[in-house]
């Protein structure tokens, strides 16, 4: 873990990647504290102001503190994009292993569920879900886990695969292992490295994908300050005040940008092969 | 002396069409150590699993102090799992990489209900007897030497306290200096928890200075089987002369004459018809294309040819 971190700060851009996702994820633990305002409070006074003390990066078109707003939706950001990661990775892991192991008839099953779910452009999938039954931070959750899953699941069937006739199961079932502890002690670990990056590689797309929801009006509902909505408010005042689109798009860049370099220096940092000490 | 294992009419085929083992009987005596020798290809590791129940068989029966391995319930299949045991050819992949030593080592005990604790002397016993330092006990497989994880294999082989070991080509890829070293503690090894081997191996060196008996296979059929000093020094099947006369041998006055093989070992997917080994026999008459010959027993060893060498 520690010797993980290391190989991280070594490399140049994973440092980088490592501050900003330190920033983005304190800055979503710490946003009450931080927060010089209520983001949620209208100030219509003071509406399409500019950078000022008070409103370090301006206010909004109803007077609302932009950087409080951006700071509370770095919450909605990380929380939607781990909660769904978590949950595909949990349904991709166990369904990968199922395929492997099942008899190929239910593993064809399975594949062709996977095959189905990645025809579906998440976007277009995500739209339909949202005419159907209204917007929603779970639905979002919902949707964006479910198209992942293929994702996590062809991984985790493949990793099973190789591991599945390695000397080490054979040595664990001539000592009597049960395969329920097979899959658990030995198949689960195993497998769950490459998806571990695999899972912080997916961070920055789902990031993007709820803003995208959310700039198209189909994502967490407002007046929660999502990045997309307020890139989208951004969008529509641009003439006002280009501040709030400015700002939106930054927070937005840093994030996945840092995430996206931190998954990159992860999967070589645990890659065996790049590795120089023993 | 007992029969621990008896192996009768042995058939394992695989897809349908692969004849890795077709037709293999032996016993194994309590005590002993029987070793298996043949080229890539010939069965001798099949053979091997299916004595661990690792393989089903298709035809003939498998069984173990007389229970046959098939129809074992999952109790006796519990029960026969600490009775027989498997020392792996690749030391490094049968250790599950993410498990500690200690863990690997009480891995067997924790699987049979047993408290690693309680029973932790049995590890430390194995570890002194095998010769590792308790300090490797923390390590992960990667970080020890080759010789070291071989050793943890035989150990963890052996918390259990098994009767029969497996042993796959327990010297491929070592030294030779730690060969000798290695086959020295599995001598001890048997002394000491006295053990049952059925050593597979294609060195016939390894096999000729530690089993009591042999078995020659080719194509997924025994040539040849009777004591090892009887197989080495007259051996009656011209395969198994052949093999031996291959054997690179330092001691001019025992070396013999050349015998080149011809060709390729067939496929075991589609055999040849009458003696498996006719057609690269340099004895081979039109009866060995037709009739299969079956394993007779003539002083003391047994074996499948029409036309055997002669006795010296």
């Amino acid at each position: 873990m520690t010797a993980t971190l290391a190989r991280i700060w070594g490399s140049g851009t994973g440092r980088l990647g490592l501050v900003l996702v330190v920033l983005v994820v304190l800055g979503a633990l710490l946003a009450p504290l931080i927060a010089p305002h209520d983001p949620n409070q209208i100030a219509v006074m003071n509406r399409f102001s500019g950078p000022t003390l008070q409103n370090p990066l301006g206010t909004d078109q109803l007077g609302r503190d932009i950087f409080s707003r951006l700071l509370y939706g770095t919450r909605i950001a990380l929380g939607v994009s781990i909660l769904s990661i978590l949950i595909a990775f949990v349904a991709g892991l166990l369904l990968g292993i199922a395929a492997a192991y099942l008899p190929p008839r239910l593993e064809r099953v399975i594949l062709i569920i996977f095959d189905i779910i990645s025809s579906f452009p998440s976007l277009v999938l995500a739209l339909a879900v949202v005419a159907l039954l209204g917007p929603g931070l779970w639905k979002i959750i919902l949707i964006v886990s479910v198209t992942l899953v293929p994702h996590f699941g062809r991984v985790a069937r493949a990793q099973t695969l190789a591991l599945k006739n390695s000397p080490f199961l054979e040595a664990e079932r001539v000592l009597g292992a049960s395969p329920a502890r097979l899959v658990l002690v030995h198949i689960v670990p195993n497998v769950s490295g490459p998806l571990v990056v695999l899972a912080s590689m997916d961070i920055p797309v789902v990031i993007a994908i709820e803003a995208g929801l959310s700039f198209l009006g189909v994502g967490v509902p407002p007046p929660s300050p999502s990045w997309g909505t307020l890139l989208n408010d951004g969008y529509a005042y641009l003439d006002q005040s280009i501040w709030m689109a400015v700002f939106a798009g930054l927070a937005l860049t840093i994030a996945t940008l840092g995430f996206t370099l931190f998954g990159e220096a992860l999967r070589d940092a645990v890659d065996p092969k790049l590795r120089t000490e023993p | 002396m007992t029969e621990l294992v008896h192996v009768d009419g042995l058939r394992i085929v695989f897809d349908g069409r692969l004849r890795a083992v077709d037709g293999v009987s032996f016993d194994l005596t309590e005590g002993e150590t029987l070793g298996l020798v043949g080229e890539s290809g010939s069965g001798k590791t099949t053979i091997a699993k299916a004595l661990l129940g690792l393989y089903t068989p298709t035809e003939g029966q498998v069984t173990f102090e007389g229970r046959e391995l098939a129809g074992l319930k999952r109790r006796e299949r519990m029960w026969f799992r600490r009775q027989a045991q498997i020392i792996f050819q690749d030391a490094y992949s049968s250790l599950s990489p993410r498990l500690t030593i200690r863990s690997l080592l009480t891995e067997p005990l924790r699987i049979h209900g047993l408290d690693p604790r309680a029973e932790f002397h049995r590890i430390e016993a194995l570890m002194a007897a095998v010769n590792l330092s308790p300090v490797l006990l923390d390590k992960y497989p990667h970080q020890i030497s080759g010789g070291q994880a071989r050793r943890v294999g035989i150990a963890r082989a052996l918390v259990l306290h098994p009767r029969l070991v497996v042993a796959d080509e327990p010297t491929a890829g070592l030294d030779v200096s730690i060969q000798g070293d290695l086959l020295n503690l599995l001598a001890e090894l048997r002394r000491q928890y006295g053990l049952t081997y059925l050593m597979v191996s294609h060195n016939l060196n390894v096999i000729r200075k530690v089993t009591d008996r042999v078995a020659v296979l080719y194509l997924g059929q025994i040539m040849e089987i009777g004591t090892t000093r009887q197989v080495f020094t007259a051996p009656r099947h011209p395969y198994t002369h052949a093999l031996l006369a291959a054997n690179p041998e330092i001691d001019p006055a025992l070396r013999r004459k050349k015998v080149v093989l011809q060709g390729e070992i067939p496929s075991p997917m589609t055999p040849p018809p009458g003696c498996r080994f006719h057609t690269r026999c340099p004895r081979a008459e039109s009866r060995c294309r037709v009739e299969p010959p079956e394993l007779r027993a003539l002083g003391g060893q047994s074996f499948a040819c029409h036309f055997p060498l002669e006795m010296p």
